[in-house]
């Protein structure tokens, strides 16, 4: 899953048109609840990905890293 | 903490609902949410309506309707019970304890233990804990919980986030616990079937904390906390169940020798659809395998467990089966966790107030 599909599903998550410099704070849609479904989301995709490093996110883009980084950790 | 215990055993859970069922969405329209937005709190909610029992009724009164409903279903009698843990955050008064305002509609005689524990989602299981203790000590044959709390649905003027008015609902839920003879052939340590582990997190405690209550806001209040309310830090709430209390569960079930895939069910602390999903993921089970059931509820508080094994549990695939994991978090902060085995346990079903 690159970058851009991830962003597509976070987008259809959250019912809202987002970028990777969307602000978590700024977006009424980025609720605390529509968050821990973009972490289900990511979970599920991303094994290894921890949830005080997705809370910690303070932008969609941040979010999208950690996920990529946690599998570049995992192949390593 | 962590125990096990062999010689007890539990015997039935029963709940009390509300009468009436609140529609989350159209209550929401009247509080003036956005249709848009709240359809998105009430499919991540999952919360579809909410409890709400008569206005004149109070825990007590669900409490004593509950072991009525339960006594009929298990053929107990009033004499039989040693010890009530009356858990509830909106007692009937704070002085006296709510126990002893029903002690004789309940019919308890003068030998039995009452006692009343303030706390919130965790209390259930926490009480069900010293309710063994009692029992495998030989204390008591038999420890009634009742577990139940109030919720308004209409918040103050003014207030900014209508929407946590449209999460919790009411109800009270029992348990009734039971001496047994040790089983030789369950249990890997002297026959023991039923673990506990209780964890408390003092250190959290501003993460679920009514400002405006006690006596500590007029004699001494805590910096900056003048004129504030009920306050709930919803990123470490979720940051508390999903990191530290799923590593509890993986702790406890290492402990008692388990895997995800011994168990046949955990029931959780139904606080919301989405968050139940979340910590199936964490533990990487199925949602079926930590079911949310409280869509017609709301968050029962510490009602939440017994009621929906009350009302689901004989339906629920393999718990009589296999172990079930009941599983608590929230205000102290605590997590309390247990390892049950429900193969015999009656599910009586709930009665409306």
């Amino acid at each position: 899953m690159n970058r851009d599909e991830i962003l597509a599903q976070i987008c259809s998550i959250a019912d809202a048109a987002l970028d990777c410099d969307s602000k978590v704070s700024e977006c009424p849609e980025l609720d605390s609840l529509t968050l821990l479904n973009v972490f289900v989301f990511l979970r599920k995709n991303f094994p290894l990905l921890g949830i005080s490093g997705f809370i910690a996110c303070r932008t969609v883009g941040e979010m999208i890293d950690l996920a990529l980084g946690s599998a570049q950790e995992a192949q390593q | 903490m962590y125990r096990g215990f062999s010689r007890v055993r539990i015997e039935a859970f029963a709940g009390v609902v509300g009468k009436k069922r609140l529609s989350t969405h159209d209550h929401g329209l009247k509080l003036g949410i956005d249709g848009k937005r709240l359809a998105r709190l009430v499919a991540t909610t999952g919360f579809e309506s909410l409890s709400e029992v008569s206005p004149n009724v109070t825990v007590g009164d669900m409490a004593v309707e509950g072991f009525r409903h339960l006594s009929r279903a298990v053929n107990v009698s009033p004499g039989q019970i040693g010890a009530l843990y009356l858990v509830t955050q909106s007692p009937d008064y704070v002085i006296p304890s709510t126990s002893y305002t029903i002690q004789q509609r309940l019919g308890l005689g003068e030998d039995a233990l009452l006692i009343d524990l303030a706390q919130g989602c965790p209390a259930t299981v926490l009480a069900m804990f010293k309710a063994a203790v009692l029992i495998e000590a030989g204390i008591c044959e038999r420890v009634l919980i009742a577990a139940g709390d109030l919720s308004t649905h209409m918040p103050p003027p003014g207030i900014d986030q209508p929407e946590s008015y449209l999460i919790n609902g009411e109800g009270c839920g029992l348990v009734l616990m039971g001496r047994k003879e040790p089983d030789a052939r369950s249990g890997a340590n002297g026959g023991e079937d039923l673990f506990f582990c209780i964890r408390s997190h003092g250190e959290m405690y501003h993460s679920i904390i009514d400002y405006s209550t006690g006596a500590r806001p007029a004699r001494n209040p805590e910096p900056q906390t003048a004129g504030r309310g009920f306050c709930v830090d919803g990123s470490m709430m979720e940051l508390y169940a999903l990191d530290i209390m799923s590593k509890e569960i993986m702790g406890f079930l290492g402990m008692t020798g388990l895997s995800v895939a011994d168990l046949g069910v955990c029931i959780a602390q139904q606080s919301n659809r989405t968050m139940l999903r979340a910590l199936a993921a964490v533990l990487d089970a199925d949602d079926g395998w930590l079911p949310f059931l409280a869509g017609e509820y709301g968050n029962l508080s510490s009602a939440s467990i017994p009621v929906v094994l009350a009302s689901h549990g004989e339906g629920l695939g393999k718990i009589r089966s296999r172990p079930t994991l009941l599983c608590a978090d929230g205000v102290g902060m605590a997590t309390s966790l247990c390892i049950a085995d429900l193969s015999a346990t009656k599910f009586a079903g709930t009665v409306a107030l």
